[in-house]
């Protein structure tokens, strides 16, 4: 398993929760499943990292019922959200870009 | 309202925080149990499952207090942090928290010091419940008669019509002899004759006791009943509750004590505090010669006042007193045709009852706050002097990630430090300007006051002040060392650009504040000068030599045949009394500060206006009166012994006024009438120099004269010159005389008119012209400390260009002549703008204060070569420590 680059919690919690509004526990799945399983989230950073996003306002929770029929606090994107995951994925995929492109580069290229 | 929402935040964010607690407990305690089943589900047991839950999570405590953490700090810590941080910055640098404190501290303590003087004078509202809703309803007759009065008839109906009011009520002053018992001897004392319904409308909180009630004003001159005042009660009487039901006596009647009024309450006018109040229904009991002019509707004596009801504007309070009144004037055209109705503020009122004082309360308000505003850019200066040191810092945090809003309110949590010592300090200072303005007193033995007073309107005035201080000086400074960290953040050095505009920023800064004291010292120079003028200036009489004793005949019920027999027995008696020049009687003293006005209308002269008569002032007088005055009788003859109730009405009048309605004329012979009905045509047969009457300061007014034996007055004041230069001991045998007439007569103000003319004179202006020119002063040394900062701080910045230039060959005398222009270059350029400032001022002040006369040149010559004589001082100590630059050092000093 890959271990996470600083600041890329933040872009995968907004991710998942993209997805569909989900509880804490339900984003550490959501993100297990969708890359794989490659990406471990560290549990204890998870919760920390859902309260910074809240308070800059990018996620809301309330309280809900789970699956099983228990209170859980379920997140969702706020617009401010949607728009900084939009555009760090833009980020990101520049970033990914250069770095292959540089990393690739071959001794005739310099 | 953000500020407000980011303190109180902070303590909402204190009780909010074990809720959030509890509430990231809870979200973990669902995740521990989630993660618990699937563990099981993946084959644990249910010990293991756990164990391994809280494992991977890291401790629920733990999280939970990095949950918190990220969550954010809540704001009443942060400020608490700020507070903490800003306090130990300033002590690290006690130079500049010491010129900051002591800066903000005087410009502070000086508006409030002048801001007390202003609420004593004009802008201190009633002690009353509600004050906003009390409005003044007055009749104006536009000019023919000063003051806002109305006739008892109207009143009456005017209250019983207002159906916006909760109450109208109704008062005038008078003068009332006063004794405990019928043995003990009368004082004079003034009180307010009152509408039954006067402390219940106003809402006057009681001491002890009760107002009056309906029943009180039901019977006319049944009910002898009095409210005293919290200084007589304090004073005069046992000062505990059971004053209520004790005994007085007014004007000879007993009256049963039934309350005394809150200490606050201290009358309707902010001069005048009456000691006791009686009801309306007393008055013609009290002052029989009032029944004339409570049965005239043409008798304008009250002042009326009312409460609007809640939620009533004053606009439909307005248009309901018009339309009454119109049915009043139609119904009464004799009486109320000529006047029209208005409803004032209390402000507004007090404004149009001494427009003077009003202008004078405005010019010392701007005044001090340009001392304010210099005072403030003396901090923003040092502040800014700061800020390249605080950008480093400032740089640092925001590389830490710190976000910029919260930088920010740290700086400004800095200057609001400042601040809060600064309003500390003023309060001191202004504690000792209200001393040094409660020294000011009238002598008179009436109950004037100014009162001045360290009160919660001023420390509530200081506290604005002071934030707004914070602000004004914070603000920019704060902005700048946020702008620079930026660019800093990225290079070690500052950019030159910035350098050169933050330089910029503060001579602009220190121009300002050479151009505003020089405005301030301009508009102080021009108050002194004329006050300094008014107070050399001949008064146009005696002021030694001379003895002033008032007494009221009314008092002791005279008649106006007794109160003549009685002048004439004292005048007489009076000469008679070793040591007496000579005697005279008059109904008014010059400069007490007010005066007998009276309509006239002048034979032949057609008002502008359309109106038929003008109220001028005047006094009766003796035919003594100009000599022992030594007044200057211009033309004619002076009043003699046979101008009396028998022989023709006659007047002298002074020079402006035979000016004013005979110009180029000769005014003797000329004739003019009281406006009331039946009074006869007096002719003038002498004319005055014109003097002072109200204050030292007026203009030029019109004044006249009337024979005392022509008028009915009981109210005169005794005038005796002495042999002796002081007058005061001959006080004791002056009264002996008017006691051995009637020992039950109450005598007031009987001092020396050296004593009087000083005070009342000299007093205020003095007063005043001491305060202007500390203003002045002050900022003046505010302007100069802002420009020695500015000087010595970019003389420290450019040790090392200075190094090389003498390294070069400038000798040690170009450096002190660059440093000095520096200097000069601020304060010619501050001065050319006050220059054009002080014009302007100098306008608006000559508009304002007619009598301050024409301001002379002297002040314009004098103000720039003082500020040029502070500047090169306050140069030359940093232009010195140049000069003394070693080269060598300067330059290996990187």
């Amino acid at each position: 398993m890959a271990q996470l680059l600083p600041g890329t919690l933040d872009l995968l919690i907004l991710k998942a929760v993209s997805l569909s509004p989900a509880h804490g526990y339900g984003i550490l799945q959501r993100i297990a499943q969708i890359s794989g399983g490659a990406l471990a989230i560290e549990q204890g950073a998870l919760y920390p990292a859902l309260a910074r996003l809240e308070r800059q306002r990018l996620l809301d929770a309330e309280w809900g019922t789970s699956d099983n029929n228990r209170a859980a606090r379920f997140y969702r994107l706020t617009p401010a959200g949607k728009r900084r995951l939009r555009e760090e994925t833009d980020g990101w995929r520049a970033l990914v870009e250069a770095m292959t492109a540089a990393l690739a580069a071959t001794s005739e290229e310099v | 309202m953000r500020w407000l929402a980011w303190l109180t935040g902070g303590v909402v964010n204190r009780f909010r925080r074990s809720r959030l607690d509890r509430e990231t407990r809870d979200e973990l305690a669902f995740h521990l149990s989630s993660r618990v089943r699937d563990l099981m589900a993946g084959g644990m047991t249910e010990g293991a499952a756990e164990r391994q839950a809280r494992i991977e999570l890291g401790g629920v405590e733990r999280c939970v207090e990095r949950v918190r953490d990220a969550r954010g700090f809540p704001l009443a810590e942060e400020f608490m942090q700020d507070l903490r941080h800003g306090c130990r910055l300033l002590a690290k640098n006690p130079g500049f928290t010491a010129v900051s404190v002591l800066s903000l501290g005087l410009g502070i303590g000086t508006n409030s010091a002048v801001f007390s003087l202003a609420d004593a004078l004009l802008l201190r509202p009633l002690a009353v419940r509600a004050p906003g809703e009390i409005l003044s309803i007055s009749t104006t007759d536009n000019g023919r008669s000063f003051g806002a009065r109305m006739s008892y008839l109207n009143y009456r109906d005017l209250r019983d019509l207002a159906g916006l009011f909760t109450g109208v009520i109704a008062h005038h002053i008078s003068a009332f002899s006063v004794a405990q018992s019928a043995t003990a001897p009368a004082q004079m004392k003034l009180g307010l004759v009152v509408s039954e319904d006067f402390f219940s409308v106003l809402g006057v909180p009681m001491a002890v006791g009760r107002g009056f009630i309906p029943e009180e004003g039901r019977v006319p001159g049944r009910d002898a009943v009095v409210v005293l005042s919290h200084d007589l009660w304090k004073t005069s009487t046992s000062g505990d509750a059971s004053v209520i039901g004790s005994q007085v006596r007014i004007n000879g009647i007993v009256f049963t004590v039934v309350g005394v009024a809150g200490p606050a309450f201290t009358g309707m006018d902010a001069f005048i505090r009456p000691a006791l109040y009686v009801p309306m229904a007393m008055d013609t009991r009290l002052s029989p010669s009032r029944r004339a002019v409570i049965d005239d509707r043409g008798a304008n004596s009250l002042a009326v006042h009312g409460r609007l009801k809640r939620g009533v504007s004053r606009a439909a309070a307005s248009a309901e007193m018009s339309t009454i009144w119109h049915g009043l004037s139609q119904q009464y055209p004799d009486a109320n045709q000529a006047l029209t109705i208005t409803v004032h503020s209390g402000l507004e009122e007090r404004v149009l009852e001494s427009p003077p004082v009003a202008v004078l309360v405005a010019v010392l308000l701007a005044l001090v706050s340009i001392v304010l505003v210099i005072a403030c850019a003396n901090v923003t200066n040092l502040l800014l002097g700061r800020a390249r040191a605080r950008s480093r810092e400032c740089a640092v945090r925001l590389a830490l990630g710190v976000s910029q809003s919260r930088l920010l309110r740290q700086l400004l949590t800095e200057s609001l430090v400042l601040a809060v010592l600064g309003c500390a300090a003023g309060l001191l200072f202004a504690y000792g300007g209200i001393l040094f303005l409660q020294r000011f007193r009238i002598a008179t033995d009436l109950p004037l006051v100014i009162a001045t007073q360290l009160d919660a309107r001023v420390l509530g005035f200081s506290v604005v002040a002071a934030a707004l201080s914070a602000v004004l000086c914070g603000v920019v400074p704060a902005w700048q060392s946020l702008k620079t960290s930026v660019v800093l953040s990225l290079k070690s050095g500052e950019p030159a650009a910035t350098r050169r505009s933050r330089t910029a920023g503060r001579s602009v800064l220190v121009v300002a504040q050479v151009a505003l004291s020089m405005t301030l010292l301009v508009a102080a120079g021009i108050l002194v000068d004329g006050f300094r003028k008014a107070l050399l200036l001949d008064p146009g009489f005696r002021t030694t030599h001379l003895l002033r004793i008032s007494t009221d005949t009314s008092l002791a019920g005279y008649s106006p045949e007794d109160t003549h027999r009685f002048y004439r027995q004292l005048i007489e008696r009076t000469q008679e009394v070793p040591g007496v020049a000579s005697a005279t009687l008059t109904s008014g003293v010059p400069l007490e500060g007010w005066s007998w006005a009276q309509p006239v209308i002048p034979e032949g002269y057609r008002f502008a206006n359309g109106e038929r008569s003008e109220a001028m002032f005047s006094a009766a007088v003796d035919q003594h009166y100009f000599s022992t005055m030594k007044m200057t009788l211009t033309r004619g003859r002076s009043f003699t012994s046979g101008d009396d109730v028998e022989s023709p009405r006659v007047a002298i009048v002074n020079e402006a006024f035979a000016t004013r309605y005979w110009p180029g004329q000769n005014p003797i012979g000329k004739q003019f009438r009281i406006d009331a009905t039946g009074t006869p045509w007096m002719e003038i047969v002498g004319t005055t120099a014109t003097g002072k009457y109200m204050f030292i300061g007026e203009a030029p007014r019109p004044f006249f004269y009337l024979p005392v034996d022509q008028v009915d007055r009981s109210d005169l004041t005794l005038l005796v010159e002495t042999a002796s230069a002081d007058a005061s001991p001959m006080v004791a045998p002056v009264r002996d005389v008017i006691h051995g007439l009637n020992a039950n007569l109450p005598v007031y103000d009987a001092v020396p008119f050296a004593t009087f003319y000083e005070q009342r004179a000299m007093g205020l202006p003095l007063t005043i012209t001491q305060m202007v020119a500390a203003m002045g002063l002050l900022g003046l040394t505010l302007a100069i400390i802002g420009l020695y900062g500015l000087v010595a701080y970019s003389v420290s910045r450019r040790t090392k260009e200075i190094g090389l230039r003498m390294a070069i060959g400038a000798g040690s005398r170009d450096v002190l002549a660059m440093v000095l222009g520096q200097g000069l270059t601020l304060a010619f350029v501050g001065i050319a703008c006050g220059g054009v400032a002080s014009l302007g001022i100098a306008r608006l002040l000559s508009a304002g204060m007619t009598g301050l006369g024409r301001p002379s040149l002297f002040t314009y010559a004098v103000v720039p070569v003082l500020l040029v004589g502070f500047t090169l001082m306050a140069s030359y100590v940093p232009a010195r420590r140049a000069a003394r630059v070693d080269p060598l050092v300067a330059l290996r000093d990187e």
